[in-house]
């Protein structure tokens, strides 16, 4: 993680250089940063090992982004997240390099078995980290997450989440599991515990979980949001298609609808097949 | 009435306390190091009351001491000694929504002081009325002083209108004759030219005529139109100008006025130097001189006031254009409702008048006597050695002294006997310890008459005190001092709550009981316990004797904010900081709770569990209450680590059933390996061990999820990343303290099982399952 010294020194730096020169030197840092940012991402090898039918629709706003996705396995269990820092840009992007970090932490030694404690100890290390107490003047960024952990025998699976749902698609029937009301972060009164909720799978169910990028992109005639009804719709209409195919179809779809309008926010669907 | 809250400022080492409550069961403690500033605060809060500070409570800076007290009115207080009419608007109405009383008492450099209504909302209210009558005053000499000169300008003009019409004049009379003589002329001339040369002359003279007295004209009406004016402004004027010079006056007065009580003030600090008859007698005659001329002086300032005060209004609503009888009537009564509405000094006065008396005790010298003499009883005779005491002693028997008028013997004795019962039987329920095995002391009074030995006093009647055991009757000066406090202090308090059943007062005690043994320390405390109905004690100790350590709330720590400096200003940390005081500070609680173990009288023979220290006694103790668990298991705290081994060395030499239940940290490991080499049922991998530990847990703290630790625990908002043990081992908090806390919130049910999340409530379980139901079964397999 960068340390605030570097990342002053950094915006000194910007700040002397001629304005062209800086222009460039900001674009190609931002690129690079977005290399770095990649190659925290988990590899396709990692996500190949841990499920076998997945897509995972990335479109950053810019050269880095403020939504992740992070997978794991442990204690033979699969752990799946998908998640959407506070921003986009450069602030989110640093949200999100603390969080892939804070979680391959907290998954590392004596992982938690159970989805909401995750949560609960990741929000700990953000609270610390960005010493938020409560006061008014702090900073009030955090995650909107959601988290999957898939237990070892694929028939049931743990779900928790920080304002973001869970989509299952099961006989052509859309299944949202809802997720708690609050961010991983400072909340505005008091922190709560994160709930879990566990249900039953069954193969050949598709799951689905995102960022608010894909639905509150304004575009079409109107210029109006996609929103989350034609969202889900559009999820049943190709549930059932090849995962390469759902991943061209949503792009496409998306890119249609934004047309010439400018994308408002990093998109992220991370879908999966239980197999 | 009750005191709720006090906050000192500039008093000895204290800059400024900040609110700190009283302990809303009438106990408040103030512990602290010697010089901390805990008698400072006892002392603030009787000058509060009296008033009466000496100039070594000033701090170097001289700033002045100010003591402010909140108190929680009766519920059914009405008021009634306040006139209401007389009470700025909203003022009781504050007071009554928000069920507090504030009263500040501000010291003046000569060491004088005020008592005036305080709290916020309340000053504002003041506040604002001062300002109104301050911008009533600023305001009307504003528009005074333009009207002034508004006329000086209207009568310059006029002036300089009636100069330049005499000037005028005398050009139009130039003029006019120039206008004759050119008519003439033109009589005479024949010639045509020249006759048309004069004729247009003559025009223009005439022109010229007609245009100065059209300007002459012009300038006299304007004379006139500005004597009307002036005459209209005239009245306001007058009064106006009057106004201005009684306000100068009022200042000359009230300059006079700080003079003559500066000398009246200087002349009487001085009176104690005089030496001679002469010397006194002159600086009498001077004295009263000054106090004539102070009188003189306010008697006039405060005429000057009230015709400054109607003068400035009456002038006000004619400069408004009201007719001059109604604005005289107005002026009058608005001067009237302002000076009728108390100031906040007076409204302080008035409520300080009802609350309840502040009264320090600083010593309980006034012991017992071996006797006295009747008549001086009956005197009054306050010199007489041990009055005091005597009299207590007659109050909380309830005695009257014209009681031993009665003449009839026989009635006297059997009264007095049946008196000495009733109070040894209410001593003995405080005074615990016993004398020899089981004899507890009794205190007796006897009526005896002096007989031959003191022929001065033969046979006048004398009261007799003794203070027996079984054996021995022994008068009260053959006791030792720690009785004869104790029995002063009891007869002292016994007789104030007496005197003061219906009362509402506050005692102010320091440092009770130094000589006394530990026992009757606690033995003090329960005095505390029993008069505290009406009366709020607040009192400072560094015993931890008399601190009740399930009733923490009670404390208020007092320290230096600089620790090694004693110029250093005194801090007050409430109960709920505690934690953030420092050890030095807090030394008489936590040497209670390293005491803890000698005073628990409940090891029984079963159902035993040592535990590592007074932390994981509170927590423990306090999780066993939340589960409703009715088996009384007895958690026996260790002093540390180290004094594990003793306390299982001493159980199993009384044959005591006991377990071991650690947690798995650093201090502790070193502890389980020795147990379990050294002692055959310490294997921790048997089923039937006598040792157990929390195998994940560090400490007590790591029971509780993350959230509720902070929630419950430590009460803050903070992001912890690491164990909750860790973070309070990181910020040097007070473990035994905010375990105490937590165990309080237990057993007043503020806490329950249910509060908490999942994790918690599952670690609560796997414990309670693994250590307190296992010794639960193991004892009933026995």
């Amino acid at each position: 993680m960068l340390h605030p010294e570097d990342i002053k020194r950094i915006n000194d730096s910007f700040r002397a250089a001629p304005e062209k020169v800086r222009n460039r030197e900001i674009t190609d840092s931002l690129r690079y940063a977005g290399l770095i940012q990649q190659a925290m991402l988990p590899s396709t090898q990692v996500i190949d090992k841990l499920l076998s039918e997945y897509f995972i629709l990335f479109m950053p706003k810019s050269f880095v982004s403020g939504d992740f996705y992070w997978v794991a396995y442990k204690n033979k269990q699969r752990y799946i997240v998908a998640a959407d820092c506070t921003g986009h840009g450069v602030p989110g992007a640093l949200m999100s390099i603390m969080g892939i970090s804070f979680l391959n932490e907290i998954t590392s030694n004596g992982c938690p078995q159970m989805s909401n404690r995750i949560l609960n100890k990741l929000r700990e290390k953000i609270m610390e980290s960005l010493n938020q107490t409560g006061e008014i003047n702090e900073s009030k960024d955090g995650i909107d997450l959601s988290m999957c952990i898939i237990n070892k025998d694929k028939t049931s699976i743990q779900f928790s989440g920080a304002n973001n749902p869970l989509y299952i698609i099961r006989n052509n029937k859309l299944l949202e599991i809802k997720a708690d009301s609050m961010p991983v972060g400072i909340n505005a009164v008091s922190e709560e515990p994160f709930s879990v909720t566990d249900i039953k799978i069954r193969k050949n169910d598709i799951l689905y979980m995102f960022s608010d990028g894909f639905p509150d992109q304004f575009g079409g005639p109107d210029g109006k949001k996609f929103k989350y009804r034609p969202f889900k719709q559009l999820l049943l209409d190709i549930h059932k298609r090849k995962m390469n195919e759902q991943h061209t179809i949503l792009r496409n779809t998306i890119n249609n609808w934004m047309g010439n309008n400018e994308q408002i926010d990093d998109i992220l669907i991370f879908g999966f097949k239980i197999i | 009435m009750r005191l709720a809250e006090f906050n000192i400022r500039n008093f000895r080492s204290i800059v400024d306390t900040g609110w700190n409550s009283i302990s809303s069961d009438n106990i408040t403690a103030l512990i602290g190091q010697n010089e901390s500033g805990k008698t400072s605060v006892l002392e603030a809060l009787y000058s509060f009351y009296n008033g009466a500070i000496s100039e070594d409570i000033l701090r170097s800076d001289l700033s002045m001491p100010e003591v402010s007290c909140t108190y929680i009115p009766e519920s059914t207080d009405n008021f009634d000694y306040i006139d209401s009419r007389r009470m700025p608007p909203g003022v009781l109405e504050e007071i009554k929504n928000s069920n507090r009383l504030g009263l500040t008492r501000k010291w003046n450099p000569d060491l004088s002081s005020l008592i005036c209504l305080s709290g916020n909302n309340v000053s504002k209210i003041f506040d604002k009325l001062k300002s109104d009558e301050i911008n009533l005053f600023k305001n009307t000499i504003n528009r005074i002083e333009n009207l002034i000169s508004e006329c000086l300008e209207i009568k310059n003009e006029s002036e300089g209108l009636e100069e330049s019409i005499i000037s005028l004049k005398k050009k139009l009379d130039i003029t006019g004759k120039k206008n004759n003589e050119l008519k003439k002329q033109l009589k005479k001339t024949s010639n045509a030219e020249e006759k048309e040369i004069l004729k247009r002359n003559i025009e223009n003279v005439n022109k010229e005529y007609q245009h100065v007295s059209d300007t002459i004209k012009e300038g006299e009406t304007r004379i006139y139109e500005n004597k009307i004016k002036l005459s209209d402004k005239d009245l306001i004027k007058q009064y106006g100008e009057d106004c201005l010079g009684l306000i100068e006056s009022m200042d000359l007065i009230k300059s006079e006025l700080e003079g003559a009580y500066k000398s009246l003030r200087e002349i009487e600090s001085n009176m104690h130097l005089l030496k001679g008859e002469k010397e006194k007698k002159a600086g009498e005659t001077k004295l009263f001189q000054a106090k004539d001329k102070y009188i003189m002086k306010s008697r006039e300032m405060e005429t000057i006031t009230e015709n400054t005060g109607i003068k400035i209004r009456l002038v006000k609503n004619l400069l408004d254009n009201i007719e001059l009888s109604e604005a005289e009537k107005m002026a009058r009564q608005e001067y009237e409702t302002t000076k009728k509405l108390y100031s906040q000094e007076e409204a302080g006065e008035l409520f300080f008048r009802n609350i309840p008396q502040h009264e320090f005790f600083e010593d309980f010298s006034s012991l017992l006597p071996n006797r006295i003499d009747l008549e001086d009883i009956f005197e009054n005779n306050s010199r007489v050695e041990g009055f005091r005491a005597v009299r207590n002693f007659l109050i909380i028997a309830g005695l009257d002294p014209e009681f031993f008028r009665q003449t009839n013997n026989r009635i006297l004795k059997q009264k007095i006997e049946n008196l000495n019962n009733e109070v040894t039987v209410d001593f003995q329920e405080y005074w615990r310890q016993n004398v020899g095995k089981t004899n507890k002391i009794r205190i007796n009074f006897e009526l005896e008459h002096y007989d031959i030995s003191h022929p001065e006093k033969k046979g006048k009647p004398y009261l007799e005190f003794w203070i027996k055991d079984q054996h021995e009757r022994l008068y009260p000066k053959q006791r030792s001092r720690g009785v004869r406090w104790f029995l002063s202090f009891y007869l002292e308090l016994k007789a104030f709550a007496r005197e003061n059943k219906n009362l509402h007062r506050v005692l102010l005690i320091d440092e009770p009981a130094l000589s006394l043994h530990a026992r009757a320390q606690e033995d003090v405390l329960k005095v505390f316990e029993d008069i505290k109905g009406k009366i709020q004690i607040i009192y400072t100790t560094h015993s931890p004797h008399l601190i009740d350590h399930s009733k923490l709330y009670r404390l208020l720590a007092v320290q230096r904010a600089n620790e090694k400096s004693e110029q250093s200003e005194t801090i007050i940390f409430n109960a709920s900081q505690l934690h953030s005081a420092t050890s030095d500070t807090l030394s008489p609680v936590c040497s209670f709770m390293g005491t803890g173990f000698t005073r628990q009288e409940t090891q029984r023979q079963s159902k035993n569990i040592i535990v590592e220290d007074i932390t994981s006694f509170y927590y423990l103790s306090a999780i066993n209450k939340l589960f409703n668990n009715n088996t009384e298991i007895c958690f026996l705290p260790a002093n540390g680590p180290a004094g594990i081994i003793t306390l299982v060395s001493l159980l199993m030499g009384w044959g005591y059933d006991f377990s071991v239940f650690l947690f798995n940290n650093k201090e502790n490991s070193q502890i389980i390996n020795e147990l379990q080499s050294s002692l055959y049922d310490f294997d921790i991998d048997d089923p039937d061990s006598k040792l157990q530990v929390a195998d994940h847990l560090p400490g007590p703290e790591d029971l509780f999820s993350t959230l509720d630790f902070k929630k419950f625990i430590i009460k803050t908002r903070v992001g912890i990343s690491g164990s909750n043990s860790g973070y309070i081992t990181q910020n040097e908090l007070s473990r035994p303290l905010i375990a105490a806390g937590f165990a309080q919130s237990v057993s007043t049910g503020d806490i329950t099982f249910s509060c908490f999340d999942d994790e918690t409530q599952k670690n609560m379980e796997c414990l309670f399952d693994s250590v307190v139901k296992k010794i639960m079964t193991l004892d009933e397999t026995l």
